[in-house]
C-alpha cells in the first residue's frame, strides 16, 4: 500500500495524526517515516509541514531514519538497568555489530532503547518489533535472533489475593466475547442502564458512607466519583444538538515498574469496555476514547478486536439495549511518551498534537478533548466499575480499608523471588507483600528497600516494611502509593545507579515547554554526578540536589516537573549515608 | 471575560478590572510590573517561563498569573521574598541554557531581567553553563531571519506568532526536553511555507531569531530615532515604526495596540524598505533635449512646464489638458494635484490608476448603498460568521487583512472562496467554487436563487431597507429563476453541490462580510458582477450592521484617499458630483475663484484621456507617481498615444516605463520622506510621518505643484505644511469635516467624521444607505457570455494578478533585495494537460500573442489553473502582461477587461 492508499483510510482529522503515522511506519519496509510521507500527511490533514514534522520528532517510537526490519528495544528502566541491561546493549551491539539507532548492513536488526515497557517483572527485557522478551540473557538473545519467538506467562492465583478486576483472568479466552458474556459479562451495563445517571455517580462517590469511595488507579487517587460529578454537570450545559461529551480511557502505562493496564488489556478487554460504557452512561458521554500505549502491540490488538465485537454484538453504537443511550469508541495509539500519561497531555496527543500539557483550570471536565466536557480515567479505575455496579457499593467497600476500599493491583518486580501481578485488598502490608505474594527478596540476599508507584514515586526501607499498602495508609509515612508499582531491591544494588536511571527516565521524558522541569532534569543529573565526582562536597551537594527538586515541584508547570523530589527526597531520607559513601 | 467589573488587590494596591481578565495582563496593565518572558498580550497564555508566578490567598503554591483568570475579592502577592528567590533561580537556569554571547542588533528582554535580578555578575549565579553540552542548530537559510537555539528560551511566542496571530502555522519544535529547538517546516527555513513576514521576529524576546537585513550595523544604541508612520504598500494601511540610525531606514516593526494591523506586518511592510536608499532614485530633475534626458535645476525645470502648459491651454482649451493623479501620495499631494487640474489646468481630465482597480466596484455600490468605500472595519473579517471572499488573493494582496480572517477561520468562522485559480486561501476555505474566467454574474445568480429556494432571505429587511421592497425582491426572484444549480453548473463549471453548499453557508450566517477584488471588478461585466454580489447581500440582510456588509480591499496604500480628496473626472472631493453646483459655489469661495472657473462636466477617465492622447484631442500631461506604461491595458496603444503628446510631465521616485516618455521627469519625495496622511481600505484616516531626508532636489509632489501652479499665475494656496493642506481637505470634504492632524495623531478616525465631536464611523449603513432616499437598490443582472471567446486561433484565455512579495508595477518592490529572494522573475501558469498537449517542461520560454501584441515568458506547470486557462502575475517589465490586455471598458465604470485576453501559446 502506498501512502497515499493509507492516508485515505482515515478521516481528514488532525487527531488521527498519531494512529497514521504508526500506521504510514508499519507499512514502510524500512520502519520509518519518509520525508514524503510526512508531507503528504501535511496535506492530506490540511496542515503544515512543521506540524506534522514537530509531532514526528516529539514521539520516540517514530523514526525519520531508516530502520531495521526488527526493531530491537532495549528497556533502560531503572529495574532493567538494576538487572543487567547494560549488558543486553553490549551483547546486542557486539553480536550485530551496530551501535545504538543503527541499522545492521542487511537491513534486518536495529537497536534502539526503550523507557519502562511495563514488563519488569521479568526484566531486563527488549521488544523484537511488536513481542517482548524478558529475563534475557546472552544465550537467549542468540537464540532469539535466530528464531524469533513470543512466549507467554502463566500466572497463579495466591490465596491472599482477591481478585476482583483480574478475576476473569486466565479464565476466559480474551479474544472471546462469548467466554467474557458466560463468565457474567455486560451484566452489569444492563443493570445500569435501569439505573438513573446521577443515582450511579452516588454509588461511586465518596462523598457518603453509602458509596464505594472509589479513586483512581492511575496514581493521583482522586475521587473518581466527584470527578464524574463535574463532567456531568458540565455536560448537562451541552444542549447543542451536536453535543460532544467525552470519556477518555488513559491507556498509556508508562509509569515504570507498572504493567497493570496492560494485564487488563491483554486479558479481558470487554471488562475495560464495559466499564466505558456504564461509566458514560452515567455522565452523559457520547464518545469514547481509548489511548493505549503505542508499545503494548497485545493490548492493542486484543482491545480492538474486543471493540469490533462490542459493536457486533450491540454493546457499542447507537441505542444500546434498546436503552437511547448511544457510544462509540474509538481506538488511539499512543507514541513513545510518558507525558502523555498525563491527563491534559494526553488530550493534546489525542488532538494529534505535540504532548505538552495543558495548563489548568480550565479542568477537562470543563473544556477537555477538543474543548469539550471530558472525563479521563485510568484502566484499572474503570475496570472496577462492573463489580461495583454487579455487587453493590456496599459490598465494595467493606472491602480493603475504611480510607482505602476496594482492591489494587500490584505490580511486583526487582530482585524478588516471584515478581508479578497480584491483585489484593487495600491494606496488606509491604512486608506481606513481598515476602507471602513475591516469595521475598532473591534467595540468599537481604531486603534494602523499595521504590514504591514508580519512577515518580517514593523510596521505602525495612523500617516501613510493616506499613499497611493504601492512599492515606501511606502518605502518613511520606510515601506514596502511585500506580501500584513495588520495585524491590537487595543489598547489592546501587541505590546511586537506580537513581541515576531515574533522573535520566525524566530528563528523557521532560516535554521541555516549561523552564523549571527543562532545564531542572539537567541541572539534577549534573549535580548527582558531581555527589559522586566531588567527594568533599557531597553533603552540600545531596542538598543541593534535595533543594532543586524542591524548587521544581514549586515552580513547575505539570506534575512531571514536581515529581522527582519524590524519589529524591526519600533516596536521600533512607540511604542518605549510601551516597555518602559512594566509592 | 465578561464586562463585570471587581475588585482585586495585588500587593496590598487595590486595582479594578474585569472579571476573567488575565491576572498577567490586569497586572501589567495597573503598572504591576510582573516579570515574564513567554507571554504576549497579542497571544494566548502558555505558562511556559514561570516568572510571573504569584501567590493567591486561598490557593496552594506559587501560580502563574498568566495562567488565572481574575474573581472578585481576589488576593495576590506578586513579589515577596520567597517568590522573588523563585525567579531569580529559574532566570539562573534560562541564563544556563542560554547563549549570552549577542551583537546589540536587538532588545533583549532576558538580558534586562537577569540585571534586574544582579545575575549578570557571575558571582550571583548558581549554574555553570550547560548550553554548550547541548546540541545547537542555526537556520541561516531564509531570506529574512535566522533562528540560533542557543539563544531560545523556548517561550512559544513564534510559534504563537505565526499559528495565532498570521495564521501560517509554520513553526514548530523538535525534540523534546532539553534538546527541542524550533523548526520551520522539515527543518529548513527556506524550504519551509514561511512567507517572511517576520512575526516570528518581532515578537522574539530574546534575539533567537532575528531579521538578516541590516544585522551587520543596525546596533540598539546607535538608533537615532524610531518614526511611527503607515506602510507604502497596499491598502491596509499598517502602522509601523522605521527605525532610523544615521540617516537610515534600518528596521520596521508593526506597532500594538493600534488599528488597523495591532502589530502585524507582511514580508513587505517588514523588509520592503531599502527601496527607498536606492540608488537609482531620481534626485534632480530631468529635461529630455535631443531625445536625451538631462539634469537641470528645479527653475528651469519648472519654467519650461509652466511655459509649455499655459501655451497649450491658450492654443487648444482647458480639455486638451489632463492629468493622472497616483494611489501613493498621500490626501494632501491629491487635494491639491486636483485642485492644480481644476483651477491651474482648468479641467475635470483627471484619474488615476483607481480606474484599473474598484471602479467596477465603486459605480455599482454607489449605486446601489450609495457609497463605494468598504462598508466595515478590518476586524469584522474575524469577528463574522462567515467570509465570502470573491477574486481576490487576499493571502498575496492584502497579507494583513487575511491574518484577521484565518483568525476568525481558527474560532469556527467560515470561509467561502469563489476564485478560477488555486491560492493560498483555498487551504483554510470551506467551499471554494473554481467558477471559470468570465462566468461571475451566472453563479451569483446561482447563488442567489439557492437562497432564495431555500428561504434564506430576510424579509423585513427587504422591506423596510431595499426600495420598493418585495416588489424588486420579486423582479429579482424572477430573473434569477433560470439560474438552477444544475444551469449554473454547466455555465461556470462550478458542481451543483458546491454552489448549494456555499449558498448554505452564507445564507444561514447570523453575519457575513463579503471581500471583493480585481478578479471581480477587472472584467467587462465588472458592475454586473458587484451588483450580483449585492443582491445576495441585500436580500439577506447582511448589511447595516456590526460584522456584516461588503468590502472591496484597496491595492495601493492611498486609492481610497485619492478619491476621498477629488482626484475624479466625476467628484469634486468628498464624492460631490461636479454638477452640483451648490458644491461647486462653496468650493469656490474655499479656493478663492470665481464659481465658471471650476469645471462642472464631466471628464475624461484613466483609459478615456490615453483614447484622447491618441486622437490627438489631448495634448498635454502631468503625471503624479503613476506607471501607466506598465499598469494601463493594451500597452502599444498607450505608448503610441504617449508619444503623440505635445508635453509630458512625469514625477515620481524612480526612473519607470513612463517617465521614458516624459518631456520633463521631476524627482518626488517617497512616503518615508515626507508628512501627511493617507485613507486605509476601512476608511481610516491615517497619518505619515517624515522619517528620512529625501535624496538630491527631490521635493514633495504638492510642493511641486504649487510650485508649477504659480508660474502658470494662478494661486492654489499658500500653504505652510501639510496639516493646513488638511484643514483644507476637511472644509472641503464633508466626510472628512471632523479630523484633523491633532485629531489622528491621537484617535482612530473612521470617515464619514462630520464634526469635531464625532468620533467617527466603524459601520457604514446602520440606519440608513447613502443613496437619495436612503433605501438600497437592487440590480437584477442577466448573465452576458463575454465578448471575447476563445478561438482555435487564440484557445487561451489569460488571467493576471498580483504576488505576495512584488507590488504593482513593482518600481518599489523590485528595489529590495530582500523581497527580490523570495520571487524575482515572471512566469506563467499554465494546466498539466495544456502543458502535455503543446508539450512543453517546467521553465520553458513560451511566447504569449494575444490580439494586442505578445510577451516570451517562463512556464510553470501547475494544477493551480484549470485547463484552457492561463494565469501571470504583471509585476514584471520584462514580461508586460498589459501589452496583451484589451483597453475594451466596462460602459458603467470605464475599467478594463484585465483579467480577461484570449491568447495563444507557443514554444519558441
Amino acid at each position: 500500500m502506498n501512502s497515499k492508499e493509507i492516508l485515505k483510510k482515515f478521516a481528514q482529522r488532525k487527531d488521527n495524526l498519531l494512529l497514521i503515522l504508526h500506521e504510514l511506519q508499519n507499512n514502510n519496509p524500512a520502519n520509518y517515516l519518509q520525508e514524503e510521507d510526512l508531507m503528504e500527511t501535511a496535506d492530506y490533514l490540511n496542515s503544515t509541514y512543521a506540524e506534522i514534522y514537530g509531532v514526528a520528532k516529539y514521539y520516540s517510537m517514530f523514526s525519520l531514519t531508516p530502520r531495521g526490519k526488527y526493531v530491537i528495544r532495549v528497556c533502560r528502566s531503572p529495574i532493567c538497568r538494576m538487572k543487567g541491561s547494560k549488558y543486553l546493549l553490549e551483547i546486542l551491539k557486539d553480536k550485530l555489530n551496530i551501535s545504538v539507532n543503527e541499522v545492521t548492513k542487511d537491513g534486518l536488526f536495529s537497536i534502539e532503547t526503550a523507557e519502562c515497557l511495563g514488563h519488569c517483572y521479568e526484566s531486563p527485557v527488549m521488544m523484537i518489533n511488536q513481542a517482548v522478551h524478558g529475563n534475557m540473557d546472552e544465550s537467549k538473545i542468540a537464540n532469539l535472533i535466530n528464531d524469533i519467538k513470543t512466549r507467554h506467562d502463566s500466572i497463579s492465583v495466591s490465596n491472599l489475593e482477591k481478585r476482583v478486576v483480574l478475576k476473569n483472568i486466565g479464565r476466559i479466552d480474551p479474544e472471546n466475547i462469548n467466554d467474557y458474556k458466560t463468565a457474567g459479562g455486560y451484566e452489569a451495563l444492563q443493570s445500569a442502564l435501569q439505573l438513573k445517571p446521577s443515582d450511579i455517580i452516588e454509588e461511586l462517590a465518596s462523598s457518603n458512607f453509602i458509596g464505594a469511595n472509589l479513586k483512581g488507579r492511575g496514581g493521583a487517587g482522586f475521587s473518581t466519583g466527584l470527578k464524574m460529578k463535574f463532567t456531568s454537570s458540565y455536560a448537562e450545559n451541552e444542549t447543542d444538538e451536536n453535543r460532544n461529551v467525552y470519556l477518555v480511557c488513559n491507556a498509556d502505562e508508562g509509569e515504570p515498574g507498572t504493567f497493570k493496564d496492560r494485564v487488563i488489556m491483554e486479558n479481558d478487554p470487554h471488562l475495560l469496555i464495559e466499564g466505558m460504557l456504564i461509566t458514560a452512561y452515567s455522565i452523559g458521554a457520547t464518545k469514547g476514547y481509548l489511548y493505549i500505549r503505542g508499545e503494548y502491540f497485545l493490548s492493542i490488538q486484543r482491545i480492538k478486536k474486543a471493540v469490533s465485537d462490542a459493536y457486533d454484538n450491540g454493546y457499542l453504537g447507537k441505542n444500546i439495549y434498546g436503552s437511547g443511550f448511544s457510544f462509540d469508541i474509538e481506538v488511539r495509539l499512543g507514541a513513545g511518551s510518558y507525558l502523555c500519561g498525563e491527563e491534559l497531555t494526553l488530550l493534546e496527543s489525542l488532538e494529534g498534537k505535540r504532548g505538552y500539557p495543558r495548563i489548568k483550570p480550565p479542568f477537562p471536565a470543563e473544556k477537555g478533548l477538543f474543548n469539550r466536557p471530558t472525563l479521563v480515567n485510568n484502566v484499572e479505575t474503570l475496570a472496577n466499575i462492573p463489580a461495583i455496579i454487579k455487587n453493590g457499593p456496599k459490598w465494595y467497600s467493606k472491602l480493603g480499608t475504611e480510607k482505602s476500599t476496594g482492591t489494587k493491583i500490584f505490580n511486583l518486580s526487582g530482585n524478588i523471588n516471584n515478581p508479578g501481578y497480584y491483585e489484593v485488598e487495600f491494606g496488606i502490608t509491604i512486608r506481606d507483600l513481598i515476602n507471602k505474594l513475591g516469595g521475598g527478596v532473591i534467595d540468599g540476599t537481604e531486603f534494602k528497600g523499595a521504590l514504591l508507584g514508580g519512577a515518580a514515586g517514593t523510596f521505602v526501607d525495612s523500617t516501613l516494611l510493616d506499613t499497611q499498602m493504601g492512599y492515606d495508609e501511606l502518605k502518613e509515612k511520606g510515601a506514596v502509593l502511585g500506580s501500584g508499582a513495588v520495585i524491590v531491591f537487595n543489598n547489592f544494588s546501587d541505590i546511586f545507579d537506580i537513581l541515576k536511571s531515574i533522573l535520566e527516565f525524566f530528563k528523557h521524558e521532560s516535554c521541555g515547554k516549561c523552564a523549571p522541569c527543562r532545564i531542572g532534569c539537567k541541572q539534577l543529573l549534573n549535580i548527582l554526578d558531581d555527589i559522586k565526582n566531588i567527594k568533599e562536597d557531597r553533603e552540600k551537594n545531596i542538598q543541593i540536589l534535595l533543594q532543586e527538586t524542591e524548587y521544581m515541584a514549586k515552580n513547575s508547570l505539570c506534575p512531571l516537573g514536581q515529581s522527582p523530589i519524590m524519589p529524591v527526597k526519600s533516596a536521600i531520607r533512607y540511604f542518605k549515608s549510601e551516597l555518602l559513601n559512594l566509592n | 471575560m465578561n464586562n463585570k467589573k471587581v475588585n482585586i488587590s495585588i500587593d496590598g494596591k487595590s486595582i479594578r478590572t474585569y472579571e476573567g481578565d488575565n491576572l498577567l495582563k490586569a497586572s501589567l496593565e495597573n503598572n504591576i510590573d510582573i516579570p515574564n518572558l513567554c507571554y504576549h498580550k497579542n497571544l494566548t497564555p502558555t505558562g511556559a517561563c514561570r516568572l510571573c508566578i504569584t501567590k493567591i490567598k486561598g490557593q496552594k503554591g506559587f501560580v502563574p498569573a498568566c495562567s488565572i483568570n481574575v474573581t472578585d475579592g481576589m488576593e495576590v502577592t506578586a513579589f515577596d521574598e520567597e517568590i522573588e528567590d523563585a525567579r531569580k533561580h529559574t532566570l539562573d537556569y534560562l541564563l544556563s541554557e542560554h547563549n549570552e554571547e549577542g551583537d546589540n542588533s536587538y532588545y533583549d528582554e532576558l538580558k534586562d531581567l537577569i540585571i534586574k535580578y544582579g545575575l549578570d555578575k557571575k558571582e550571583n549565579r548558581k549554574f555553570p553553563p550547560i548550553w554548550k553540552t547541548i546540541k545547537q542548530e542555526k537556520d541561516t537559510s531564509s531570506p529574512v531571519l535566522t533562528y540560533d537555539s542557543s539563544k531560545c528560551i523556548k517561550c512559544f511566542r513564534c510559534i504563537k506568532a505565526c499559528s495565532e496571530i498570521q495564521g501560517k502555522r509554520v513553526l514548530s519544535f523538535t525534540e523534546r526536553g532539553i534538546d527541542s529547538r524550533i523548526i520551520a517546516g522539515l527543518d529548513n527555513w527556506k524550504e519551509s511555507e514561511c512567507d517572511g513576514c517576520g512575526e516570528c521576529v518581532q515578537l522574539c524576546p530574546t534575539g533567537a531569531i532575528v531579521e538578516k537585513p541590516h544585522r551587520n550595523e543596525l546596533r540598539i544604541d546607535k538608533i537615532n530615532k524610531k518614526v511611527r508612520t503607515t506602510c507604502p504598500y497596499c491598502g491596509v494601511g499598517c502602522q509601523l515604526e522605521y527605525w532610523i540610525q544615521n540617516g537610515k531606514i534600518v528596521r520596521s516593526t508593526g506597532i500594538h495596540d493600534v488599528m488597523p494591523n495591532n502589530g502585524r506586518l507582511c514580508v513587505k511592510g517588514r523588509f520592503g524598505y531599502d527601496f527607498i536608499n536606492s540608488k537609482e532614485r531620481l534626485t534632480t530633475p530631468l529635461i529630455k533635449r535631443n531625445g536625451k534626458f538631462e539634469e537641470a535645476d528645479w527653475d528651469e525645470a519648472l519654467n519650461l512646464i509652466a511655459e509649455k502648459f499655459t501655451s497649450i491651454k491658450n492654443k487648444y482649451g482647458s480639455n486638451a489638458l489632463a492629468g493622472y493623479a497616483s494611489a501613493r501620495c498621500t490626501n494632501e499631494d491629491n487635494y491639491i494635484f486636483q485642485k492644480f487640474i481644476r483651477i491651474v489646468f482648468g479641467t475635470n481630465n483627471m484619474d488615476y490608476c483607481t480606474r484599473l482597480c474598484h471602479a467596477s466596484t465603486v459605480t455599482a455600490m454607489l449605486k446601489s448603498i450609495g457609497d463605494g468605500a468598504g462598508s466595515n472595519s478590518i476586524q469584522d473579517f474575524e469577528n463574522t460568521e462567515c467570509t465570502f471572499v470573491t477574486g481576490c488573493n487576499m493571502i498575496e494582496t492584502h497579507p494583513v487583512t487575511a491574518t484577521y480572517l484565518k483568525k476568525g477561520k481558527a474560532k469556527g468562522n467560515k470561509i467561502i472562496l469563489v476564485d478560477p485559480r488555486w491560492t493560498p486561501l483555498v487551504k483554510y476555505a470551506d467551499v471554494w467554487l473554481q467558477a471559470k474566467l468570465g462566468t461571475d454574474v451566472a453563479l451569483q445568480n446561482g447563488l442567489v436563487h439557492v437562497i432564495i429556494n431555500k428561504n434564506f432571505i430576510d424579509k423585513n429587511f427587504i422591506k423596510n431597507r431595499v426600495e420598493r421592497g418585495m416588489e424588486a425582491f420579486g423582479e429579482l426572484k424572477k430573473l434569477v429563476a433560470k439560474y438552477t444549480p444544475e444551469y449554473v453548473e454547466k455555465i461556470t463549471g462550478v458542481a451543483k453541490e458546491k454552489l448549494i453548499k456555499a449558498a448554505e453557508i452564507y445564507g444561514s450566517a447570523k453575519t457575513a462580510v463579503i471581500a471583493t477584488g480585481m478578479g471581480m471588478s477587472q472584467q467587462l461585466t465588472g458592475t454586473y458582477n458587484v451588483y450580483g454580489l449585492l443582491n445576495m447581500m441585500l436580500i439577506t440582510g447582511q448589511i447595516g450592521k456590526d460584522n456584516a456588509g461588503i468590502a472591496p480591499p484597496r491595492g495601493q496604500n492611498n486609492v481610497q484617499g485619492a478619491t476621498d480628496v477629488g482626484c475624479s473626472p466625476i467628484f469634486y472631493p468628498g464624492y460631490i458630483h461636479s454638477n452640483d453646483e451648490e458644491n461647486r459655489k462653496k468650493i469656490a469661495e474655499l479656493w478663492d475663484v470665481r464659481l465658471e472657473d471650476l469645471p462642472s462636466e464631466v471628464g475624461y477617465s484613466t483609459i478615456e484621456i490615453i483614447d484622447a492622447a491618441h486622437r490627438e484631442e489631448i495634448k498635454g500631461m502631468i503625471i503624479m507617481g503613476e506607471n501607466p506604461m506598465h499598469t494601463d491595458p493594451n500597452l502599444n496603444h498607450t505608448g503610441e498615444a504617449f508619444n503623440k503628446l505635445d508635453f509630458l510631465v512625469a514625477i515620481d521616485i524612480f526612473p519607470t516605463l513612463t517617465t521614458e516618455y516624459a518631456d520633463v521627469i521631476l524627482p518626488a519625495s517617497a512616503l518615508a520622506e515626507k508628512n501627511g496622511s493617507v485613507v486605509s481600505s476601512d476608511r481610516r484616516v491615517l497619518k505619515i510621518n517624515k522619517a528620512v531626508d529625501s535624496p538630491g532636489l527631490c521635493k514633495a509632489d504638492w510642493e511641486i505643484l504649487v510650485e508649477i501652479a504659480k508660474r502658470m499665475k494662478i494661486s492654489i494656496g499658500n500653504f505652510k505644511n501639510e496639516s493646513t493642506i488638511f484643514d483644507e481637505i476637511a472644509k472641503a470634504t464633508p466626510i472628512m469635516a471632523g479630523i484633523s492632524y491633532d485629531r489622528i495623531t491621537k484617535e482612530e478616525i473612521q470617515w464619514p467624521c462630520l464634526s469635531k465631536d464625532d468620533p467617527g464611523t466603524a459601520t457604514l449603513f446602520k440606519e440608513k444607505f447613502n443613496t437619495p432616499n436612503g433605501k438600497a437598490v437592487l440590480f437584477p443582472v442577466d448573465y452576458i457570455p463575454q465578448n471575447e471567446q476563445p478561438t482555435r486561433e487564440y484557445p487561451f484565455i489569460l488571467n493576471s494578478g498580483r504576488l505576495l512579495y512584488q507590488y504593482h508595477s513593482a518600481t518599489m518592490s523590485r528595489r529590495n533585495n530582500t523581497l527580490n529572494e523570495f520571487v524575482n522573475k515572471p512566469c506563467v501558469l499554465i494546466n498539466p494537460s495544456d502543458a502535455e498537449n503543446i508539450n512543453i517542461k517546467n521553465d520553458e520560454i513560451l511566447k504569449l500573442t494575444s490580439r494586442q501584441g505578445e510577451i516570451k515568458v517562463a512556464a510553470k506547470i501547475t494544477s493551480g489553473v484549470s485547463t484552457g486557462e492561463l494565469f501571470m502575475a504583471w509585476h514584471f517589465n520584462e514580461a508586460l502582461v498589459n501589452t496583451l490586455t484589451r483597453s475594451e471598458k466596462d460602459p458603467f465604470s470605464k475599467i478594463a477587461a484585465l483579467k480577461y485576453t484570449v491568447c495563444k501559446v507557443e514554444k519558441i
